[in-house]
């Protein structure tokens, strides 16, 4: 998958999570552009994230992930490490 | 040592400094054996007892933590040793911090003999074990990279922040000890750091000192008080904590900026929230955050996680039924902030501070969830008002909070809040000073930048702060009108500190 692929597929879990249909992700976003994102929300983001990429996150790495650009690395890190083995 | 005492500004500071960035000359390793050497002492020089306390931790943490890094290609052993050394951990502060309040609850309340003698709390103990216990779970994870003995000790004992905080993580901090410009005297930083740390001491000795003597007075007996006494009493503790707390993280974070290291901040206007979410992003924020890694995250994550599995919904729409926002919300809320409240002490007034707080919390995430989207476009006029309304709730919801973090046992409280139902009585005795005196700090709290807003071009802490306003240009500068302002704040502060008083912080 390509880091657009990546970025592409977030923004449908994000569109369909907190329910804004016209959501456009982008690198520079985090947490406090978008006010739905709280701390609840962001577990449940993170769970649905695991779900649609069926990857795992460590729960020492979630409280990296409140900014778009930071996410995309790491789902992206994770899709590669489970590829090559 | 304290911060706001003469020993350590005029004799301790100086030579921590000068030693530090003399003996960088002599490479990275003892400059950085040097900042370990003068903490050390700061931390003996209360009570040299505590010393092998701190020593024996940061000692047993480092081996566990290097046995459960090499111990990785056997996963069930390094989760046994994880839960060992956490466990052990856990147990200390346990014993230090609440072993005698348990035994005479068991003893007294239950009947049940245990003896046990009063223990002395050593220095900052909540806050080494906290950094620690983060420190081994993340190398459990793999995430710490970083994990040099020289540079995790410093990283445990730098003074700055040893004895109450901000509780730091190794990741925001290993890598600046293992920075080469660290090591380098910066003029600039110097300055920068000095600002904050005589703001931070002028708000800890001229603002939040002097409200003392009545409002311990008041809480010793809250039954004399009458409606007026007591709110009156309830909101000048809150404003003498306020200063308190945000002096000493002022201080914390100008000593580590001269010593050219960037610290988390810890406190941004928490009064200023428009909400109990927002307050506890903006008040002792590095506790948030730890607790929110460390124990919120995981707990939310497993429910999610199970929800997901076994075929409940985790998407909004099942957060607004009721068993998916009492199990995906409120539990893990709740149990977080009863630790929260825990963690600053044995006591039940302590339990229910943190009882409260969930739920608060809770029904704001409740308001957020069930009550959709807030009306759009409103006109400035209401945004304005409603803006100011929530400002007075939440800070009103924080008072009443704050009795229980106060009053010195559950009875106490109860009798606190009685007297601020009027139950004592509407007897009104406030001096024209004592009023004058709260509409200044109020002032200070609602209508001023914050030190990081002042501050902020010079990127003093880690975390960024929205700007305060275009319209008031109260930016520091290196120039000779801010230099003989911080004087002058300098001078009185040390006038005010005659009888050195501790920050409340540090009998966490």
């Amino acid at each position: 998958m390509t880091e657009a692929e990546v970025l592409q597929k977030l923004n449908e879990v994000f569109r369909d999570l907190f329910d804004l249909p016209d959501l456009e992700l982008a690198y520079s976003m985090s947490a406090e552009d978008i006010d739905e994102w709280d701390s609840v929300n962001h577990v449940m983001l993170v769970v649905q994230i695991e779900r649609e990429f069926k990857i795992k996150f460590h729960t020492a790495e979630v409280e990296e992930m409140k900014n778009v650009g930071d996410l995309v690395k790491l789902v992206l890190g994770k899709l590669n490490t489970a590829a090559s083995r | 040592m304290l911060f706001n005492s003469y020993v350590f500004i005029a004799f301790f500071l100086p030579v921590a400094l000068a030693g530090f960035f003399a003996s960088a000359r002599l490479g990275r390793a003892s400059a950085a054996a040097w900042l370990v050497m003068a903490s050390l002492v700061f931390y003996a020089w209360w009570n040299p007892a505590f010393l092998p306390i701190l020593i024996a931790s940061i000692l047993i943490n480092y081996g566990m933590s290097e046995i459960v890094a090499k111990s990785g290609h056997r996963p069930a052993l390094q989760s046994a040793l994880l839960a060992l050394a956490v466990g052990l951990n856990l147990l200390a502060l346990f014993y230090y911090k609440y072993f005698f309040e348990v035994a005479k609850f068991l003893t007294q309340g239950v009947g049940f003999e245990v003896h046990a003698d009063p223990i002395l709390l050593p220095l900052g103990i909540s806050f080494f074990t906290f950094t620690q216990i983060g420190y081994l779970i993340d190398v459990k994870q793999g995430v710490a990279k970083e994990r040099g003995f020289l540079n995790y000790v410093l990283f445990v004992t730098f003074f700055p922040h040893l004895i109450a905080g901000p509780i730091l993580h190794h990741r925001e901090m290993m890598p600046q000890f293992a920075e080469k410009l660290t090591y380098r005297f910066s003029l600039i930083n110097f300055s920068v750091g000095l600002t904050i740390f005589v703001m931070g001491l002028f708000k800890k000795t001229v603002l939040a000192d002097p409200l003392g003597g009545d409002i311990t007075a008041g809480f010793n007996m809250p039954g004399d008080l009458s409606f007026f006494g007591a709110w009156w009493v309830a909101i000048r503790y809150s404003m003498q904590l306020y200063f308190d707390f945000s002096g000493y993280s002022d201080m914390a974070i100008g000593l580590a900026c001269m010593f050219n290291v960037r610290f988390p901040l810890n406190f941004n206007s928490p009064f200023k929230s428009q909400n109990i979410i927002e307050y506890w992003q903006r008040w002792h924020m590095t506790l948030t955050r730890y607790l929110n890694q460390y124990l919120y995250n995981p707990m939310a994550l497993a429910v999610v996680r199970w929800r997901s599995e076994h075929g409940f919904g985790t998407k909004r729409a099942n957060q607004k039924t009721l068993g998916g926002f009492l199990s995906m919300t409120a539990l893990p809320t709740l149990m977080t902030m009863a630790l929260i409240g825990l963690w600053h002490g044995a006591g039940f007034q302590f339990l229910l501070f943190g009882l409260l707080h969930g739920v608060y919390l809770t029904i704001n995430h409740a308001v957020r969830i069930f009550r959709g989207a807030a009306p759009e476009n409103p006109s400035p006029r209401a945004a304005r008002l409603s803006r100011i309304l929530n400002i007075a709730a939440t800070y009103i919801a924080v008072v009443v909070g704050l009795v229980l973090f106060r009053s010195r046992s559950l009875e106490g409280a109860i009798t606190m809040y009685q007297s601020m139902l009027g139950l004592h009585g509407f007897a009104f005795s406030i001096g024209k000073a004592e009023i004058i005196w709260v509409l200044v700090l109020a002032t200070i709290i609602w209508g001023c930048p914050n030190v990081q807003q002042i501050m902020g071009k010079f990127g003093p802490a880690l975390t960024k702060v929205e700007a305060f306003s275009k319209r008031l240009p109260l930016i520091w500068r290196a120039d000779a009108s801010w230099a003989c302002a911080v004087g002058v704040m300098l001078a009185i502060s040390l006038m005010a500190m005659g009888g050195t008083s501790e920050f409340m912080y540090f009998q966490f």
